[in-house]
């Protein structure tokens, strides 16, 4: 588990299917994912499946009481080139705005640097997701640039922003700790 | 989790008992792999940052299957509760020399750990016929170097800047202990 100041990262558990379906086919929910609702329970017993079978680096972000309240994931590493990509959501709509996402970001972030070695995360959001945006600036993320008009909502085609934050960024704020803290 | 004192497959001492990883063991060893202490105390970058309870379960079955490595629970015969675990690992009939691994799970106790690392030694000694059993350690885990040099374990060097960690990287030491070396359990 990923212990972060608001919420802790844990092991996306069968037993927390019936919050996913619910979050995945919340249209606000997911009006910034690049995912196609609706997806059934079944389909989520196949997701929670294929992240044990492959290992995959999928969370469930958990209140410090044990509340599940949303995903998120590291995807697209690269150990080759120290790279990763990832990707959040808060489900939840009640915990929206009190700073669990970025919490969760900057703990994901803490392993990536810290415990992976990565030398660079990335992700890409809709330029029209201003709160993601502060959210990942806060973290320590940069917009590096914009993928315009790489995909498609609701009928019309929406530009990416292409954003990172590099090892050298992290340690900047967050230097490395001596070897008893 | 209880461990009845009639178990066949028993390694005991005083203060511990050591009994095969089974399924029963799960909760156990979830709490332990989610545990951050844990995890950055085993200094080991293949281990996970979380694993789900299905995925505790397919490890003990693939680890229960490896004829390459014996896992061992240790329990409180007491409380009859799990404290933690020694795994035995690169077993090969061609080779007389293994890795003894100790996971803590639990508050740290030092006569329970130091006798833990004792019949573990025994057992690999006299029931496996090993010659030699390393291990290797966090430099900064100076509590756990001195229980394996308690035990006998002699330095043989220092694996620089071998596991990263805290967003830096850190040294380990080797350690080993020699069948002629061990004392009697």
């Amino acid at each position: 588990m990923l212990m972060g100041e608001k919420v802790d990262l844990g092991a996306a558990e069968r037993a927390y299917i019936p919050y996913f379906v619910k979050w995945i086919n919340d249209p606000e929910v997911t009006q910034w994912l690049k995912v196609e609702p609706p997806l059934s329970e079944a389909m989520e017993h196949d997701w929670v499946d294929w992240i044990r079978r492959e290992g995959r680096m999928v969370f469930t972000i958990l209140t410090k009481d044990g509340r599940p309240i949303g995903n998120a994931g590291i995807e697209e590493v690269s150990w080759k080139y120290r790279r990763a990509a990832i990707g959040i959501m808060i489900g939840e709509k009640d915990c929206w705005g009190k700073g669990y996402g970025s919490d969760a970001i900057s703990t994901i972030l803490r392993y990536c640097f810290e415990e992976l070695g990565l030398r660079r995360v990335e992700l890409i959001t809709d330029s029209d997701n201003h709160r993601a945006q502060k959210a990942y600036m806060k973290c320590g993320f940069q917009v590096e640039g914009v993928m315009r008009q790489y995909r498609t909502k609701n009928g019309r085609t929406v530009d990416e922003l292409m954003m990172s934050i590099l090892s050298t960024d992290w340690f900047a704020k967050h230097p490395p700790k001596g070897p008893g803290e | 989790m209880c461990y009845p004192h009639h178990q066949i497959r028993m390694l005991r001492g005083e203060l511990v008992g050591l009994v095969p990883l089974q399924s029963t063991d799960e909760l156990a060893l979830y709490r332990w792999f989610n545990d951050p202490r844990v995890r950055r105390r085993a200094g080991r970058q293949t281990w996970k940052a979380c694993y789900s309870l299905e995925q505790i379960q397919d490890l003990i079955k693939e680890r229960s299957a490896q004829p390459s490595r014996i896992d061992l629970v240790v329990f409180d015969p007491i409380k009859e509760s799990p404290l933690g675990m020694v795994e035995l690992t690169h077993l090969h009939p061609m080779r007389d020399s293994a890795e003894i691994v100790l996971v803590w799970g639990e508050t740290d106790d030092e006569e329970k750990e130091l006798e833990t690392l004792a019949l573990t030694a025994a057992f690999a000694f006299n029931s496996q016929g090993l010659h030699r059993i390393w291990t290797r350690v966090p430099s900064v885990d100076q509590f756990l170097i001195s229980i394996f040099q308690e035990m006998g374990f002699k330095l043989e060097g220092v694996l620089r800047e071998d596991h990263f960690i805290g967003g830096t990287w850190r040294d380990s030491v080797l350690l080993s202990l020699l069948s002629a070396e061990a004392r009697p359990c």
